[in-house]
């Protein structure tokens, strides 16, 4: 059976949270799911203060609009903070360390969407606040919070699902790859590439773990690419980054190999289980089955239910997310996935795919 | 290609079978049925086994002795030999049948592997240019009628030019204390599957670097002469129950998948939505129909050519090929000696490729 949400009227206990930010991206992704959380909203920030004082009416905080956060967090006193905004500092990083590290400081937990940082040097700084005021700080890398990744995740640690050790990951997906190094964070390809390097390797983080090394090639023309990667616990990678793509075609496919098992997800919410076995003898086999024991499990959302597992707050793992945060800020406790230490890994590779193509490149350890 | 019953031909090739094993008897002979073809003879080192298939499949005689079966050849009228043989001693061993044959005017086609090193096939080449005899290797995945429509769309104006690929397929790389006992290498067979499907569709490939993981598994970096990239998933850890293989091109804003062998999918150049709209305000995920997803795969229900195996994975379609190669007097599109050399380059470099990024040497008539 699936996990189990209260509506957030029906909490007994709901955390004050605000929220930074007035994005595309918060309004279809992130606030809506609140309604489906233990959480109260009680402000809302964005430099422009019309769009604030707009999203606060709409999502529930009244009229608690700020384009000042300092004084949000002093008048309206949050438990949490929910950053997502895509402001940049004239350099174009993002501007959302200098949120986190400034919540932190009020006092607040912390859950910020990707990019949480523009460089691997801004996350080790946050580490750094989070372990000195002792704060929850969750990342918002949603591909490891999707439920098709999370149940490849589980099929891989138990041992009685029988998938054995991770071999090999492959992961497709239209990553936007710097055509060459030295470019600056205001750079088209950099910004992109910051912008959604969170979800391959998100994914790949979740089901294999940090990244030890990659290898980046590009076509001749600097539109796609294939990273090759081997993991810190021996298994090997492949990315592929085909920016080219048709815009009609999925974005994503994924596929996990074991020891004599696989998995494969497809277009973020199918997957199919292909557990050990095999239909008989090569040559001589008549029929590809094999004892229901043995047989390929298959799952996918039934899309006509007004249910919120084929909602796409869910089936993208935003909900997931933002529930494990607010549980884990709740108990004054660490998020378990999803962490700074998940986004250093990420902004590792970040950094190696803006070197550009090239040589084989070892990733710091920390 | 307009395909009939063997019966129903005008004009029949008069060919031999030599090497009766189980893949002849399940895959090559059973082609015969719809190919202009006359079957004169078998041949196998186990003559019981030559007779059972002759009497099966209708062929006049049965050897036991190579030898024998070409100098009966000329008398019989018999115009070109298939071999089907097995490994002897680890390795491939079609040099010395196949240039035997084309000394004694005969045409060749030969399964794969051909041979285990690159100067096998410049053997058979040098024979072949020396009697202008056609020579084919049986790589079915040039002729897969799904990779066959992918290499046509891939070739289209609208795809654009090829930019990436990706492909999955349970190769087993070998060991590095095998790599250093060349020429065996257990991948020689397999590699062939995916090193032809990946050739037909993307052209010559420049370099290659392959991760190996512990249980022979890993990914192939390639890189190609046109300047695409690609990456090949070696599952050799997979699941006996899920399907073998997956190839997927890129274009420029489209993108062609064949799974599974049968079902393929363009992507044409496309959009989802209204062309207005930006990203994030997109309510629908349908766009214009000309821009649509198209897909086909077989359908199973009905006692047709097109989902038989004989089709589905090659074998008419690449026979046809060789015979009409053979009346033309000329080679083949795809898989001739040419291709086999390219793909034998393919197979060496993987020797040294561990982490280490190696170049093929460049062939002429580059097919890109």
């Amino acid at each position: 059976m699936g996990r189990q949400v209260v509506f957030a009227h029906e909490a007994d206990q709901r955390l004050r949270v605000a929220f930074l930010g007035t994005s595309g991206h918060a309004f279809r992704n992130y606030l809506p799911v609140l309604p489906f959380l233990p959480v109260r909203l009680i402000a809302l920030w964005d430099p422009d203060i019309g769009r604030a004082g707009a999203f606060a009416a709409q999502f529930g905080a009244g009229d608690a609009a700020y384009d000042d956060v300092a004084r949000l967090l002093e008048e309206r006193r949050p438990q949490a903070v929910w950053i997502a905004t895509d402001e940049l500092h004239a350099d174009g990083r993002s501007i959302q360390p200098q949120l986190v590290t400034q919540c932190l400081e009020a006092g607040c937990h912390v859950f910020c969407d990707k990019p949480i940082a523009s460089t691997a040097d801004e996350v080790r700084a946050l580490i750094g606040v989070r372990d000195r005021t002792g704060k929850t700080v969750g990342a918002g890398i949603k591909t490891m919070h999707y439920p098709t990744h999370t149940r490849a995740h589980d099929i891989i640690q138990d041992p009685a699902a029988g998938f054995g050790e991770l071999v090999s990951l492959a992961v497709r997906y239209p990553l936007h790859a710097p055509p060459r190094g030295g470019l600056s964070h205001g750079d088209g390809a950099v910004k992109s590439c910051l912008g959604h390097v969170w979800h391959p390797i998100g994914a790949a983080l979740r089901l294999g773990g940090p990244l030890r090394s990659v290898h980046l090639l590009m076509d001749r023309g600097g539109r796609n690419g294939v990273l090759g990667a081997t993991f810190r616990g021996g298994a090997v990678g492949a990315f592929h980054f085909p920016r080219s793509k048709s815009g009609v075609s999925p974005l994503e496919h994924l596929e996990a190999v074991g020891e004599g098992a696989d998995i494969i997800v497809e277009n973020a919410a199918q997957l199919t289980y292909y557990r050990k076995a095999s239909p008989g003898p090569y040559g001589r086999t008549i029929d590809s089955f094999t004892p229901l024991e043995g047989g390929p499990l298959t799952w996918r959302p039934e899309l006509s239910l007004g249910q919120l597992y084929n909602d796409h707050n869910f089936i993208q793992g935003y909900g997931q997310s933002l529930l494990h945060f607010v549980e884990a800020a709740a108990a004054a406790r660490p998020v378990t996935v999803g962490t700074l230490e998940d986004a250093l890994e990420v902004l590792k590779v970040h950094e190696a795919l803006c070197r550009g193509p090239g040589a084989e490149l070892e990733l710091a350890e920390r | 290609m307009d395909f009939g019953f063997e019966h129903e031909y005008d004009r029949r090739l008069r060919v031999a079978l030599v090497g009766c094993g189980g893949h002849a008897y399940r895959n090559i002979l059973p082609a015969l049925n719809y190919l202009p073809v006359e079957l004169v003879a078998t041949c196998d080192i186990d003559q019981r086994r030559a007779a059972a298939y002759a009497r099966t499949f209708g062929a006049a005689r049965a050897f036991a002795d190579y030898g024998q079966l070409l100098a009966w050849a000329p008398e019989a009228g018999i115009e070109a030999v298939l071999l089907v043989l097995g490994f002897k001693d680890g390795l491939p061993q079609y040099r010395d049948f196949a240039i035997g044959a084309m000394e004694r005017g005969l045409h060749v086609w030969m399964e794969k592997p051909p041979a285990s090193t690159a100067g096998e096939v410049q053997h058979m080449l040098a024979a072949q240019r020396e009697t202008g005899r056609t020579v084919q290797v049986g790589y079915k995945h040039y002729f897969f009628p799904a990779l066959t429509k992918a290499r046509s769309i891939v070739e289209s104006e609208e795809f654009g030019a090829r930019t990436s690929m990706n492909a999955t397929y349970p190769l087993r790389l070998a060991s590095a204390d095998q790599r250093a006992a060349p020429p065996r290498q257990p991948i020689n067979l397999d590699l062939c599957h995916p090193a032809s499907a990946i050739h037909g569709l993307m052209g010559d490939i420049d370099s290659l670097w392959f991760d190996r993981a512990a249980n022979g598994g890993g990914i192939v970096a390639l890189r190609f002469v046109s300047g695409a990239v690609g990456v090949l998933h070696c599952t050799s850890g997979k699941s006996g129950t899920s399907p073998n293989e997956r190839f997927e091109v890129i274009g420029e804003r489209a993108s062609v998948v064949v799974d599974n062998v049968v079902k393929l999918t363009y992507y044409r150049p496309g959009k989802r939505g209204r062309p207005e709209e930006g990203y994030g305000r997109t309510p629908e995920f349908f766009g214009p129909d000309a821009q649509a997803p198209i897909h086909w795969e077989p359908e199973f229900n009905l006692g047709q050519l097109y989902n038989t195996t004989s089709f589905l994975q090659g074998y008419v379609p690449e026979l046809y090929h060789f015979i009409e190669c053979v009346w033309g007097g000329r080679q083949p599109d795809h898989a001739g000696l040419r291709d086999a050399l390219h793909l034998t380059h393919l197979y060496e470099a993987f020797r040294a490729a561990e982490r280490n990024v190696v170049t093929l040497p460049r062939l002429e008539g580059a097919p890109q």
